[in-house]
């Protein structure tokens, strides 16, 4: 239900339409890994995507990051993957190739965290994120 | 990690007067020719058992099982390793808990201080029946302040909470303060 409404806010919001009838976000973390070249490092990677968040600011994305958002950040502590369950975001995405550690891995499967890396900036990986989810 | 540093404050303090603290210290102490930079909450609260104690900086710890203490410690150890610096945290039970945050001044991943004076004044018209006292210290200058003697100078009957006297301490502590760091923002 609420999903439903979520997707007819976007059909009818300004700039980023598409036309009625096709649904928009359908996509799961897997799917997006798939077709982006994302590495999905850890997790099952089956919770639907809904949008996109980017910060490094712990107590700014415990308040802004919405469940079902990619979670992109520069961070790799333990308090990431707390801020990630928190939030209950869809997945966080490591951007720039950065490096995880087995620890961070260890942790984030014992949260049901799902992590995904890729070579990019976050900056690109948002905007092709954007463009899978029918936004631009 | 927070934007500022005063935020990391005013979320240990807040550990502090859920732990039914009465009497809450807090001390910044900055020396730039060691570029080190020290912040240190004590409080006279129930404090942890040891085996609380051991658990307190792990996230899950705080802030699934144990909602009272919160994500607060974890962030403010983070600002502080993450600024080149260290953190401890010790408690006693029955006497209270202390903490202590270094960072590398000049570090770049150092998070401003931000508003300290707010930040106390909103404790203080929150919390007008705790004892505050801060001890600012930058270089060789030294400020220190406490509810106590505001306390003793009123004389009983007004509250720290009145208006008046809140307006007051806020524009005594900003002038303090901006008079300690030369009229400079950290």
């Amino acid at each position: 239900m609420l999903k439903l409404r979520l997707d007819e806010a976007r059909l009818t919001g300004s700039g980023g339409e598409r036309a009625a009838g096709k649904r928009v976000s359908e996509m799961t973390v897997k799917d997006l890994c798939g077709r982006l070249g994302w590495n999905l490092i850890c997790g099952s990677g089956e919770k639907e995507v809904s949008g996109c968040y980017i910060g490094d600011l712990l107590s700014r994305v415990m308040g802004n990051c919405g469940e079902s958002d990619i979670w992109i950040t520069v961070q790799t502590s333990r308090n990431m993957i707390a801020v990630a369950v928190l939030a209950d975001a869809a997945a966080v995405l490591l951007p720039e190739g950065i490096h995880v550690s087995e620890e961070v891995i260890r942790w984030a499967e014992q949260e049901d965290v799902t992590l995904a890396g890729c070579g990019t900036s976050a900056f690109s990986a948002a905007v092709s994120l954007a463009g899978e989810l029918g936004m631009i | 990690m927070m934007e500022e540093l005063s935020l990391n404050i005013l979320d240990i303090v807040q550990n502090s007067i859920a732990a039914e603290g009465t009497k809450i210290e807090i001390g910044i102490e900055e020396d730039d020719a060691a570029d080190r930079m020290v912040i240190r909450i004590k409080d006279n609260g129930r404090g942890m058992s040891p085996q609380l104690l051991a658990q307190v900086e792990d996230p899950f710890v705080t802030g699934r099982t144990t909602r009272k203490v919160g994500l607060g410690i974890s962030f403010f150890k983070e600002a502080a390793e993450t600024a080149g610096g260290s953190f401890h945290i010790g408690s006693q039970l029955g006497k209270g808990t202390w903490v202590t945050a270094e960072f590398q001044k000049s570090h770049i991943d150092r998070q401003p201080l931000g508003d300290v004076a707010g930040t106390l004044t909103s404790l203080i018209l929150l919390n007008p029946d705790i004892d505050f006292f801060l001890n600012y210290r930058v270089n060789d200058d030294t400020f220190d302040f406490s509810t106590e003697e505001i306390r003793e100078q009123l004389g009983g009957g007004i509250k720290l909470s009145h208006p008046d006297v809140i307006s007051f301490i806020s524009e005594y502590l900003s002038e303090h303060l901006r008079a300690l760091n030369g009229g400079v923002g950290i």
